[in-house]
């Protein structure tokens, strides 16, 4: 290779690599400046005595964002007055008023929440104690809890401050929420990760180089040469695992756009009374789940048999093994490739309103690609010595179906849980791609760690058990 | 010359699970039970040879002695338990005729999977598509599944696919003796063309005549161990003799 050449090719890679930075900063410019804030209310559980004229409750509580914009309580109606209910909201320490409000009972939800928003944002007083204050001319009484979600686990939680009506002391605390945003400033981090990792890229190369003229080998070196060798019988398997998919159906390549419809239809049928009031865009947001579901499904199914079905190569011709895996993870990848395009139909036609956002689905895809790979290599490792995986697998793949929210939303998780939910790198990848194509927002940057270090993790996982194993396959065949 | 193929001090132990641990459950109770038991079946023991580009090489042994064994480890199938394999060129192995093929496609497809799966290209393949259906004389069934192949025409067209990509090494196990007699006499002459373009190739045969005629060295295996290797004629001469004796 000229040296020139190479300065060329280096030259265009850096171009590349910083106008897609740049790219990736004007898209999520604006949604890495805040992010949303919303507490979690304690659960009802006792209710007090009526709000009549003359009484009032007092809720301390410390103010949970940078912007705070509305405040969410929980009422019983029992003969209320046409008199608007009064609340105001001031610091607690120097009495300062930081807003006040009047909402006719008639406002107010009958079961559940209501949110209440005030005339004007709440800035800069992020921890600092406020006070609620609640006065009404009668017919409502207003609910306390001690506890976070009574669905068979409940956590006490501390008071959020002192609760008072009429000067007394109460127990519990107001069944209330708290929504507003946090400034964020995700955008800094940007160009200082993107010089380190395109300072990492050029070490490589350059490296590379060294080791090359001096005729060292060297993982780069090794991997490249296999990606010459091998990437045309790559490319040939992935074609044939495709083609013989849907060899003898009559329908052929049209499946890959029937199936998500039929599922979604399917789905949207069972699903829609009990869930629809809570999603919006219900079809697009169950549709984005089942496709996203229906690749990972496919993929580790595939994967699963890679090694063992083509028992009859492995043990005839040498070749890289992580090849059959990839290869069928690659061609399910097609499938998925054309399933996007029924969705961006149903996105369109159930009024989803497309963001620049929906630029960032090839970084989502890519995240998706890598986790399955990942799982294929070591569930196809696995297979090989222990014939009932594919048994296991079937179960593990249903119970994982449930566990994420792909046909109901996350909001009927239990708080307790939602810890736990945030370790499914599934729920995280589906959340990523569904903020991006439905919402039109860039989530947040801890979203796309979690998705790096979902899809990532994985892949080392399943590459670290595949390639310690490997040597042993034959052996089992 | 460096050698083209460079074989030294392998050995190769297979380590048989007696206790059969098929499933996971089976697995975890025989290790909790301490019933994981291994017997150890020692392959080859201790190999050494070596054989220069253009050279073709008997391998005899009666069955059992590792000839296969030795082939797979030579074309990267096993890794051996020690010692070291060194090789440089493409290898195309005819360890079973028809090993690389999927039977749902055609033959079409199956020369273009077959040839990528021994490393080459799409271009190079291109090129040699004519020659190589011509070769099989497959005519139009090359566009039928071989699925619906005889298995006469799945022998050709394998032969044709190993032989004529040109690999700078070939690996035949026990193919010359299947086949009816023209397409023998065919591949026969094909293999001589080979060698004498300087194709390296490592043949075993239990057919004594068939070495002696076709190679230059010959190495010979008995219970995975070396037990004489040199110029084919001494050594034939020598396996003749101790099978004739009994051969144990």
């Amino acid at each position: 290779m000229k040296a020139d050449h190479v300065w060329k090719k280096l030259a265009l890679f850096t171009a590349g690599f910083f106008v897609l930075t740049a790219l990736f900063f004007w898209i999520v410019r604006e949604d890495w400046s805040r992010t949303a804030v919303t507490t979690e209310p304690v659960s009802r559980s006792a209710v007090l005595e009526e709000l009549t004229e003359g009484r009032e409750i007092r809720q301390s509580f410390p103010i949970a964002s940078d912007e705070w914009t509305s405040v969410w309580l929980d009422c019983s109606l029992w003969n209320p007055s046409d008199q608007p209910v009064e609340l105001r909201v001031a610091l607690k320490e120097t009495g300062r008023e930081l807003a006040a409000m009047w909402v006719l009972p008639s406002e107010f939800q009958v079961d559940g929440l209501t949110e209440i928003r005030f005339p004007e944002a709440v800035t800069g007083l992020r921890g600092q104690v406020a006070e609620l204050t609640l006065r009404a001319a009668g017919g409502l009484s207003f609910w306390t809890g001690t506890s976070v979600n009574t669905w068979r686990f409940s956590a006490q939680v501390e008071k959020l401050g002192e609760l008072t009506l009429d000067g007394n002391p109460q127990p519990g605390s107001l069944v209330m929420r708290q929504s507003g945003s946090n400034r964020l400033n995700g955008t800094r981090w940007i160009w200082p990760v993107a010089a380190v990792i395109w300072i990492a890229c050029m070490g490589i190369v350059l490296d590379t180089r060294r080791r090359k003229k001096n005729g060292q080998g060297g993982l780069v070196l090794r991997a490249m040469e296999i990606a010459r060798r091998y990437s045309y019988l790559l490319k040939t398997l992935v074609v044939r695992d495709f083609r013989v998919k849907y060899k003898a159906s009559v329908l052929g390549v049209l499946w890959s756009f029937l199936n998500p419809l039929l599922m979604t239809f399917v789905y949207y049928f069972v699903f829609n009374t009990l869930f629809h009031s809570d999603i919006e865009n219900f079809t697009a947001y169950l549709m984005s789940g089942i496709i996203i579901f229906n690749y990972f499904s496919e993929a580790t199914n595939l994967g699963l048999f890679a090694i063992v079905g083509n028992a009859s190569l492995i043990t005839k011709v040498y070749m890289p093994k992580f090849i059959y895996p990839l290869s069928k993870v690659l061609s399910s990848s097609i499938n998925l490739a054309i399933s996007l395009i029924p969705l961006m139909a149903i996105m369109l036609l159930s009024g989803v309103q497309l963001q620049k956002s929906i630029l960032l689905l090839p970084l989502g895809l890519v995240f998706l690609l890598i986790f399955c790979t990942g799982m294929a290599l070591l569930l196809s490792a696995l297979m090989v010595f222990f014939r009932d995986t594919q048994f296991l697998w079937g179960v593990m793949l249903t119970v994982w179906n449930f566990l994420t929210p792909i046909f109901y939303p996350e909001t009927i998780i239990p708080t307790a849980f939602r810890g736990l939910y945030h370790c499914n790198p599934l729920y995280q990848l589906i959340f990523f791609v569904r903020s991006i194509t439905i919402g039109g927002v860039s989530p947040t940057p801890i979203t796309y760690f979690y998705c790096i270090l979902a899809s990532v993790g994985t892949l080392l996982i399943g590459w670290t058990v595949f390639r310690k194993t490997q040597d042993r396959f034959v052996l089992y065949l | 010359m460096e050698p083209i193929i460079t074989v030294e001090h392998v050995t190769m132990n297979f380590r048989i699970n007696v206790s059969r641990t098929n499933s996971l459950k089976e697995y975890f109770v025989a290790k909790l039970k301490g019933r994981l038991r291994y017997e150890n079946f020692q392959a080859l023991r201790d190999v050494t040879f070596s054989v220069q580009q253009g050279e073709i090489l008997g391998i005899l042994g009666r069955n059992g002695a590792g000839k296969s064994t030795l082939l797979k480890v030579i074309s990267g199938i096993y890794r051996p338990t020690s010692g070291s394999v060194v090789t440089r060129g493409r290898i195309a192995p005819m360890l079973e005729l028809g090993s690389g093929f999927d039977y749902e496609l055609s033959g079409r497809d199956n020369i273009f999977l077959n040839g990528a799966i021994l490393g080459f290209d799409e271009k190079f393949l291109h090129d040699r598509y004519d020659e190589i259906v011509e070769f099989s004389e497959l005519g139009e069934f090359i566009d039928q599944p071989i699925k619906t192949y005889s298995s006469g025409m799945v022998m050709r067209l394998a032969f044709a696919v190993a032989t004529l990509v040109s690999p700078e090494i070939l690996i035949v196990d026990e193919i010359l003796s299947v086949g009816d007699a023209a397409f023998q006499k065919k591949s026969y002459a094909r293999m001589m063309e080979m060698m004498s373009s300087g194709t390296t190739v490592l043949m075993v045969s239990h057919n004594i005549d068939q070495i002696r005629s076709m190679c230059q060295r010959a190495i010979w295996l008995d219970h995975g161990s070396l037990r004489m290797s040199g110029e084919v004629a001494p050594v034939c001469d020598a396996y003749t003799q101790w099978l004739e004796a009994g051969g144990a």
